[in-house]
């Protein structure tokens, strides 16, 4: 239970900035719950923002896409 | 019942010196209501007695407990079993159910499955939001949202509960209708309780007024 909750509170509710910034620690939130919860929000955030770019790279740039994924043979040479 | 004594408490924010060595005794059982206008320390004097914030000099006790001798784990247990701590805004998880809510303390806590049920049914039934249980924050109306809150607070039985502006942005009919639950706690069950205000309606209520003057603007 407390897994989907924490899963709930990171990834569906709304962000820090607009509530109490202690609201979590008031309910007794422990400092691993909170940096779960932390990390999922990151990851809310960063994660569609990252899928825009690669999208982004691979259809309207797609040489420096090629490029970035074949890095490691300017190495090689 | 629980007690807090505060020695010689100092803390200075953003050149402010909000508490300059504060002294205050709140005895078990006590309604007490600390006023003062904007940044005059109150919200912080009650985030810190909360174990939020951290303070240079000068020592918090709990009952008989001096919080800055407390390791970190045995601290926040003691705070989650001594305080149930509703803050400004009377926040509900949107994405959670009432039931959720409420019971978000004890799940943190770690209460057993079958025990957090039934607890969250009784404060919920007290707080009169048993028909909501299964309903959403924003289904609620009025009281609901406040009644709820209160309900999480007291999830876990603490035997002191502080307010933050618990009346702040609420109509006449609301307000009321919060303290006079609050109130009932503290006369019926010997809660010992703190509010953090500049809210003059709540001063009928209070058993002891802490004016912390500050009103910096």
């Amino acid at each position: 239970m407390k897994a989907s909750i924490l899963f709930k509170l990171g990834l569906c509710s709304v962000p820090n900035s607009s509530r109490n910034k202690y609201f979590y620690q008031s309910l007794g939130a422990s400092k691993g719950d909170l940096f779960l919860i932390k990390l999922l929000k990151f990851l809310r955030v960063f994660l569609p923002l990252l899928l825009i770019v690669v999208l982004v790279l691979y259809f309207l740039f797609p040489e420096l896409w090629y490029n970035i994924t074949h890095v490691y043979e300017v190495f090689r040479s | 019942m629980a007690g807090i004594k505060i020695i010689n408490l100092n803390k200075v924010k953003s050149g402010h010196h909000l508490l300059n060595n504060f002294c205050l005794l709140v005895n078990p059982g006590e309604f007490v209501m600390i006023s003062g206008g904007k940044k005059s320390g109150k919200s912080t004097l009650l985030n810190i007695i909360a174990g939020f914030e951290t303070y240079p000099s000068g020592d918090v006790f709990l009952d008989t407990q001096n919080l800055k001798r407390l390791s970190n784990a045995k601290r926040a247990e003691l705070l989650r079993k001594t305080m149930g701590f509703i803050p400004q805004g009377f926040f509900l998880e949107p994405n959670l159910t009432i039931r959720e809510n409420i019971a978000l303390p004890g799940i943190f806590a770690g209460m057993p499955e079958k025990t957090l049920k039934e607890r969250t049914e009784t404060v919920a039934k007290i707080l009169g939001v048993s028909e909501l249980l299964e309903k959403r924050p924003k289904a609620l109306y009025g009281s609901q949202v406040q009644r709820t809150c209160i309900a999480r607070a007291l999830l876990l039985d603490p035997p002191m509960l502080l307010l933050d502006e618990p009346t702040d942005s609420l109509d006449g009919p609301n307000a009321d209708t919060v303290l006079k639950i609050v109130k009932l706690f503290q006369e019926k069950l010997g809660k010992t309780v703190l509010i953090a205000t500049s809210d003059s309606r709540v001063a009928p209520y209070a058993t002891k007024t802490v004016d912390m003057k500050g009103d910096i603007k």
